[in-house]
């Protein structure tokens, strides 16, 4: 093994740390080696405490007065918050418009998966054959990942626009006259993706190539010399070989549709009709825009769960998922 | 709305050197005890609009040398836009600005919440913003539990828009003055088809005229305690259902774009649309784009049962947490720019309506009112003026509309079954 | 083998050609539109060349904002979140890979929740917090929320166990500090993990809009997305002015495509090769 995707296949990672206490060298008394211990736990943890510190103060404390505010009625500027109990969260259960955007959350992440994951495989295999220009090709690809989300955002706008968009004024050409792309809710959202799959394409396929540089080489030959042709080789030792960027791709992609806002918020502001509205989308919407804290902090926690569970899914399937070695 | 070149260039001009010359009076306070007052000033009206308000502002501060405005823009303020939310969390923040322009329905939030300075005595004792100097109605919005909050910036009303040579080729005299004459208008209006068809009308799906849609049916959009949404009555969903209907027949078209209002103002000028709904503060971009390709105008928005229309735009307030003796000096800013002088120069900047009977009848906006015709119908439109319900979830309320006028115009869901789901929607967040 | 098949490469190239132009039309007509009068992309035609060179839209651009400050503050204070992602994650990273010490797990899983905490979700209380302590609309409060990075720690955690534990041991049998291992063992070894998380976190906060639009409210402490967000904001009659918005896209867009060029390198190594397990 390995290779990128191991930074973040966390279920491995869990695995080593025990192994990294036997570093600790030395043979001594059973006090001085309990003391040696109790510097060495100290010694750690000082180590990790300014990123944990970090982390505690700015994503685990608000985390935990999100989970507070979603119990309460507040506007921000009304004097304080009032206790409502579960209000908030019954009012999401029946709240059209909360469920319009978990709808579109999962429809946006899967087709962002189903799109983005054998789109991007494909493009590594034919990065990965050797061919000239393969740098250019990879330079091109992976250049729309730098770009910030809202100047894409803005680009895409204004192709979509109507009366003076490109891809309007191609259609064109060809007698077709073309649709209101962002402001008709069948499209908008299918629209948002198309611009985000243009954004995090190279992105998948940089991973996609670190995976398959790292499938020796030796072993694909090996495969040739036993006669395997191209479709075999790739369904047999290919694929199963990069499972691990695979499953590390399907996680980056879903934690990427479960944060969608950007894009939402410069190209549709969540429209038309709630059609492109995601779930964070909904959460600023209520928070900034309507200014009712508690739904907004109800619907945060909802966010927080779904991708725990998502942290959970991967910790816990990723080890038996995945072929290692 | 783009004037001549010269001027924006200018103001940036301008604008630059206020930032530089705020840096420097700021750094001087520590050596001069004669400084200039320094007051914040946030405003929501971006482009060429702010490049507006940068050059009046800097006019200003090189009139008054004892006060230093600065002047930031913070987003658009339509709609519980960013400066709206700027505002919120600054207060919350405990770093709000000393003045702000404030949305007119964003004007009950804060008010009901007590973030902003009570101007009644103010007002009284001005030359020219007494509240009876003011154009009846123009003062419904600002006014919350006796006292005024507000001092009229850049106010508008929803008007027609109508292309009269079309009007002309049709055989109809006058424009619309009531819903049953626009239906039958836009019927007549219509023709042509394909990429060259030409729509009697064109709604502006946007809950500013949705306002004047429930009113003028006879509808209430809140219930007098304003714990409840009321609109989706018949009465409510009268105008609605007409505009639908219009839609549904092939007489009108509607955007629902995230640029609706924008696609809306250009397709009348490009002649797409014979009529449409616009806010006065669109006529010079139809200036622009229009030039002599025809004659057009604007009309009073129609009536049905009755005639009534929702202020738009902003009024200037000062936030209660602006310190004492900031106070004069902020109030002396606003004074300067609501004075007649000011007032008619910003309506002839902008396109918005004057606010005070003095700047009506002076003899540079007359001279202004007879060489732009259109704003005559907006004017004389103000006296209509209904003030929205002083709920402090009202944003709340007009964020739901706009998805549910989206619905209706976009999914083409009946009137009557988008705007009770709306209705649905917003009781349960207002019980909430 | 694939590569050895003349069809196959030549479809290959084909399939490569026409996603890369997929890839490049936006761009173009990002820049055609940017070179453009306003008035011309009304037009109903189909342009694929600029009606005219109008290269003074980038200094109108420049110039409807300011972007000079725009730009220091971008640069500012993402190099700043940066320096601090840096310095605390190698440590933390070096706590996780070299120090065995008791409640490793529970840290280590704490750190990869945070990963998936998005801004969006906490923003309200984090907002509140640097309020109570006026940091809001300065620097500090927009590089504190993110001077821990959880993605950080793993990469570089990862690349600091591709290091050969021996070398590590064999420092430590000397008695060397772990101030001394980290310092001229660790680090030297991971440079291009280093530099990969410096270049892909710059990237990644200069193009976040959310808590800069929400923590800035002076034109003295906006970043570049702000600015970028604002040429959509309309009014009753602004229109936006497209041609500026994308020549202020183009320049938004150099200083991260310049990073990237130089960069690209060390970035696509930096994935592909420091995760060597021993």
């Amino acid at each position: 093994m390995t290779q990128t995707e191991q930074t973040i296949v966390q279920s491995n990672a869990l695995d080593e740390l025990r192994t990294a206490r036997h570093l600790a060298p030395g043979r001594a008394s059973r006090r001085a080696r309990r003391m040696r211990l109790l510097i060495t736990d100290a010694t750690g943890w000082l180590f990790i405490l300014p990123s944990l510190l970090a982390l505690t103060v700015f994503l685990f404390v608000p985390a935990g007065y999100v989970f507070f505010l979603s119990f309460q009625r507040w506007n921000l500027i009304s004097a304080n918050p009032q206790y409502v109990g579960l209000h908030n969260y019954l009012h999401l259960l029946n709240a059209p418009d909360f469920q319009q955007s978990i709808i579109n959350t999962f429809w946006f992440g899967f087709f962002m998966i189903i799109i983005l994951l054998p789109l991007g495989l494909l493009l590594a295999v034919l990065l990965d054959m050797g061919l000239k220009g393969t740098k250019i090709y990879r330079t091109i690809l992976f250049a729309p990942y730098v770009v910030p989300l809202v100047a894409s955002g803005l680009a895409f706008s204004l192709m979509y626009n109507q009366s003076f968009g490109l891809i309007d004024q191609v259609l064109a050409l060809f007698h077709i006259s073309g649709p209101d792309w962002l402001g008709t809710s069948t499209l908008a959202l299918p629209s948002v993706l198309a611009m985000t799959i243009w954004q995090y394409l190279g992105y998948y396929v940089i991973i996609f190539l670190a995976g398959l540089q790292n499938v020796a080489h030796a072993l694909r030959e090996a495969a040739a010399v036993d006669g395997a042709n191209a479709r075999q080789t790739f369904w047999h030792v290919i694929l199963p070989s990069i499972t691990p960027s695979l499953f590390f791709a399907f996680i980056i992609c879903t934690i990427q549709a479960f944060q969608t806002f950007d894009q939402v918020y410069v190209m549709t502001q969540g429209g038309p009709a709630e059609a492109t509205s995601t779930l964070v989308y909904y959460i600023y919407e209520q928070g900034f825009q309507m200014y009712n804290i508690g739904t907004a902090s109800a619907a945060s926690i909802v966010l927080l769960l779904f991708l725990a569970l998502l942290t959970w899914f991967q910790v816990s399937l990723g080890r038996r998922w995945v072929v290692y070695d | 709305m783009k004037k001549t070149n010269l001027i924006p260039a200018v103001a940036t001009v301008l604008s630059l050197t206020t930032v530089l010359g705020s840096s420097v009076a700021m750094a001087s306070t520590t050596h001069h005890t004669s400084a200039p007052v320094q007051i914040s000033f946030w405003y929501g009206i971006g482009g060429a609009l702010s490049q507006d308000v940068q050059m009046l502002v800097s006019q200003f501060n090189k009139t008054h040398p004892g006060i230093h405005v600065t002047a930031t823009y913070e987003g658009s303020y339509s709609g519980g836009g960013p400066e709206q939310q700027k505002l919120l969390a600054a207060i919350r923040a405990g770093d709000a600005p000393d003045l702000a322009q404030m949305e007119v329905h964003s004007m009950p939030v804060f008010a009901l919440a007590g973030r902003l300075l009570s101007l009644t005595d103010y007002m009284k004792s001005s030359p020219h913003d007494k509240p009876s100097d003011f154009i009846t109605g123009m003062l419904e919005s600002t006014e919350f539990g006796g006292q005024y909050y507000g001092v009229p910036f850049n106010r508008s009303v929803p008007v027609v828009y109508y292309n009269e040579t079309m009007f002309k080729k049709a055989g109809i005299a006058n424009p619309p003055s009531t819903w049953q004459e626009l239906m039958a208008d836009a019927k007549k209006l219509t023709h042509g088809s394909g990429d060259s068809k030409v729509y009697g009308f064109e709604p502006l799906v946007d809950w500013w005229p949705f306002e004047a849609s429930v009113w003028s049916g006879g509808g209430h959009i809140m219930s007098a305690n304003r714990s409840q949404a009321t609109f989706a009555t018949s009465a409510g969903e009268q105008v609605l259902s007409m505009e639908q209907q219009l839609v549904k027949q092939g007489y009108a078209k509607v955007q629902t774009g995230p640029n609706y209002w924008t696609d809306t103002t250009e397709s009348f000028a490009a002649g797409q649309t014979a009529m449409d709904i616009d806010s006065p503060g669109s006529a010079e971009e139809v200036v622009k784009a229009v030039g002599n390709k025809f004659d057009w105008n604007t009309a009073m928005f129609p009536a049905d049962v009755t005639r009534a229309v929702p202020p738009g735009g902003a009024d200037a307030v000062i936030m209660a947490s602006t310190p004492v003796n900031l106070r004069p000096a902020a109030w002396t800013f606003i004074q300067w720019w609501t004075d007649p002088a000011q007032s008619a120069r910003w309506s002839e900047l902008t396109g918005y309506v004057p606010v005070a009977k003095g700047a009506l009848n002076s003899p540079g906006f007359q001279a202004f009112v007879k060489a732009h015709p259109y704003m005559k119908a907006a004017i004389a439109e103000l006296k209509y003026q209904h003030a929205s319900p002083a709920s402090a979830q009202y944003l709340t309320l007009l964020q739901y509309v706009q998805q549910g006028l989206q619905s209706a115009f976009d999914l083409g869901k009946p009137v009557s079954q988008a705007m009770q789901q709306t209705q649905q929607q917003v009781n349960s967040s207002l019980s909430n | 083998m694939v590569s050895q098949n003349r069809v196959g490469r030549l479809a290959a190239h084909i399939a490569l050609l026409f996603l890369a132009l997929m890839i490049l039309l936006p761009i173009y007509f990002t820049v055609i539109s940017a070179l453009s009068s306003n008035a011309s992309l009304f037009g109903d035609a189909l342009h694929l060349w600029p009606n005219g060179w109008h290269w003074s839209n980038f200094i109108d651009a420049w110039t409807s904002q300011p972007f000079g400050t725009y730009f220091f503050n971008s640069f500012l204070s993402n190099g700043l979140i940066v320096a601090a992602q840096i310095v605390t994650s190698t440590l933390a990273a070096y706590g996780f890979s070299f120090v065995g010490f008791r409640g490793a797990r529970v840290a280590f899983f704490l750190t990869l929740l945070g990963m998936m905490v998005p801004t969006q979700a906490i923003f309200i209380p984090v907002y509140l917090m640097l309020a109570q302590v006026h940091l809001i609309n300065t620097y500090a409060g927009l590089v504190l929320p993110f001077v821990g990075s959880a993605f950080g720690v793993f990469l570089l955690r990862q690349a600091f166990l591709a290091i050969p534990k021996e070398l590590i041991a064999a420092a430590k049998v000397d008695g060397a500090s772990h101030a001394r291992i980290l310092w001229s063992i660790v680090l030297p070894n991971a440079k291009a993990a280093l530099v990969t998380l410096a270049l892909l976190n710059f990237v990644f906060h200069y193009d976040s809009l959310f808590w800069p639009l929400i923590a800035t409210n002076s034109t003295g402490m906006r970043t570049i997305p702000v600015a970028l967000s604002y040429f959509m904001n309309q009014e009753a009659g602004g229109g936006p002015e497209w041609n500026l918005m994308m020549a202020a896209d183009i320049l938004a867009v150099i200083p991260v495509l310049i990073l990237f060029a130089l960069g690209q390198k060390l970035i696509v190594r930096g994935l592909t090769s420091y995760g060597v397990k021993g």
